[in-house]
């Protein structure tokens, strides 16, 4: 079936007896795409994937995977899969080789040259290689990882789900998985769930954002590109950075903070590192509906001080997802 | 290959990756060479009563319950079940798989007591016939036990409460003509007719009765369907 939409959601629903995991989810995703899935615990991040995959079924809701619908075709839809999930499912008295073999059969991968190449492509890939002929019962968590990532690409699938991939990588593992997901998903689907927003930034080119924070199920709260969900979020950081006139030490952050508090519009100042010893550095936070640059720099200015520094930046999507995901008691109690 | 054969060979080779089916094996032909030699050194006879008497015991416990008790509950803990539900594989073809797969265990398992009836045949004359379909009763029964442990591990992710449910039903289907046995009338009816120790007499005779084969395919097909029934029940859970 040739078509570029790769996942298609419609009102996805799932209930178990009176808690709501998912709730009403709609959704597209296309060739091509690396979306990051990110939310926090109990958001139904594992519901979604779980019910994309075949492995539960919605309660209500449509779910489609490459145009075939995932409750009334579900091999066709497991054949265009490759699924990783939460906990890397390896059977620890086999190798690494016979366990990709296993796949392999289950996945109806013909025996032969085409089998040897999809091996040895994903030992390449994934850096089986040192432990190839290892039980798995011997191997790290990150060595278990990448052989749970190997399984989920052997058949080289058109769509990759990918449940928290690299929980247990180390920083450099990260980096190489991340970098290679970014290669093949100019060619294939990825959906990448993470806690990790940093992943995020550098491997998707776009992010949904569920959240189930007022408890009633998740919900998707933010849909697009980064920088979209970035200028979505309700505020704007400006960094400020103050000396004293002519290179002298500059003025003390209760002074500083005094001076821009009077300006109208801030809702928080905060003071942040700087390398400068003569210069003292603060975070305004303000709505991103007005620019406050010049207040700033004149209240700064006004003292006497010099204007060291002044930036206006979307927030980073760390902010805007604490922002679309706390709840509001959590939010109280954090401000508290 | 057929995913069924393949997730049956898998599963049949994990008997032997683990120490779980040499110790079974190995067990079961101690048990059985007790009785065995027991008889005849004391009563100067050799018999294959033993055999047709004691490993339908052991069946019950531990043989089959111990092979049975890891096959869902297993996959469900170390989350493999998610890997082998989530390929293109049908969950029939994942219960029956698996079901196979311990059938061959226990095949391996009889093949290997085949040694005490060449024992007996070489100390006088042996009729085959009746040994073979004694071996056939003890497979039906084997096959009627594996699904109903098949079930029970289906339900949990605890292999010593599945090994239990599958040893409280295998005793009460076994054992019932003992356990029920002043019950009279229909109930009395019922109980023979459930009792796997007196489906099984007739073979250790050398009876083949149609009635108790279909009864014991019966009872694994009907305890295979709850296992994919109880599978396919997370998705409407």
């Amino acid at each position: 079936m040739a078509t570029d939409l790769m996942i298609h959601t419609k009102g996805l629903t799932k209930r178990y007896e009176d808690f709501v995991a998912v709730d009403r989810i709609s959704f597209d995703v296309h060739r091509g795409e690396v979306v990051g899935f990110l939310g926090p615990n109990g958001a139904g991040k594992s519901t979604t994937m779980r019910i994309l995959t075949c492995f539960i079924s919605a309660t209500d809701g449509i779910a489609q995977v490459h145009g075939f619908d995932v409750f009334e075709e579900p091999l066709e839809v497991r054949k265009r899969i490759g699924y990783l999930p939460q906990r890397a499912p390896l059977y620890p008295e086999m190798t690494v080789h016979e366990y990709l073999d296993f796949c392999g059969d289950l996945r109806q991968l013909p025996v032969g040259e085409d089998r040897k190449k999809a091996v040895r492509r994903v030992v390449e890939v994934c850096g089986l290689r040192s432990f190839y002929t290892k039980e798995i019962r011997t191997l790290s968590h990150g060595q278990r990882q990448r052989v749970g990532l190997g399984q989920s690409l052997l058949h080289d699938p058109p769509l990759l789900i990918l449940d928290e991939p690299t929980a247990d990588l180390d920083p450099n593992e990260k980096r190489e998985f991340l970098t290679y997901l970014r290669e093949i998903g100019e060619a294939r689907t990825v959906i990448l769930s993470t806690h990790n927003i940093s992943e995020v930034e550098f491997a998707c080119s776009r992010t949904l954002i569920i959240s189930n924070k007022d408890g009633k199920g998740g919900r998707i709260v933010a849909d697009g590109p980064i920088e979209t969900i970035r200028a979505g979020g309700g505020t704007v950081r400006y960094r400020l950075a103050a000396g004293g006139a002519s290179g002298a030490k500059g003025p003390a952050f209760k002074d500083l903070r005094d001076a821009l508090g009077a300006v109208k519009g801030p809702e928080s100042i905060r003071e942040i590192t700087t390398a400068d010893p003569n210069a003292t550095r603060v975070e305004v936070v303000g709505s991103k509906d007005s620019d406050l640059r010049r207040e700033l720099r004149d209240a700064v200015t006004a003292k006497g001080w010099d204007l060291l520094e002044l930036s206006r930046e979307l927030p980073p999507l760390e902010d805007v997802f604490r922002e679309l995901t706390l709840s509001e008691d959590r939010r109280d109690r954090r401000a508290a | 290959m057929n995913s069924t054969l393949i997730v049956a060979r898998r599963e049949f080779r994990s008997n032997f990756d683990s120490p779980i089916g040499y110790v079974v094996i190995a067990l079961s032909l101690f048990g059985v060479g007790l009785f065995f030699f027991r008889d005849y050194w004391t009563i100067n006879r050799a018999s294959l009563t033993p055999l047709f008497t004691w490993l339908p015991w052991a069946f019950v416990f531990p043989i089959i319950p111990a092979v049975t008790m890891r096959l869902f509950a297993e996959e469900k803990r170390t989350g493999t079940l998610e890997l082998l539900i989530t390929m293109p594989v049908r969950d029939r073809e994942v219960v029956i798989g698996k079901f196979l797969a311990t059938l061959g265990l226990i095949g391996v398992l009889l093949l290997l007591t085949v040694s005490y009836p060449i024992l007996v045949g070489r100390l006088g004359n042996l009729d085959w016939g009746p040994i073979g379909v004694g071996y056939f009763g003890l497979l039906l029964e084997a096959s009627a036990g594996i699904a109903i442990g098949l079930y029970f591990s289906s339900l949990t992710e605890n292999q010593i409460v599945a090994f239990m449910l599958t040893f409280i039903v295998l005793l009460f289907l076994f054992a019932a003509d003992y356990l029920f046995a002043s019950f009279t009338g229909v109930a009395g009816d019922l109980v023979a007719f459930v009792s796997f120790q007196r489906r099984l007499a007739p073979f250790g005779r050398g009876l083949l009765d149609l009635r108790n084969v279909v009864y014991f395919l019966s009872v694994a097909a009907f305890f295979l369907m709850l296992t994919t029934r109880q599978l396919e029940s997370r998705k409407w859970k």
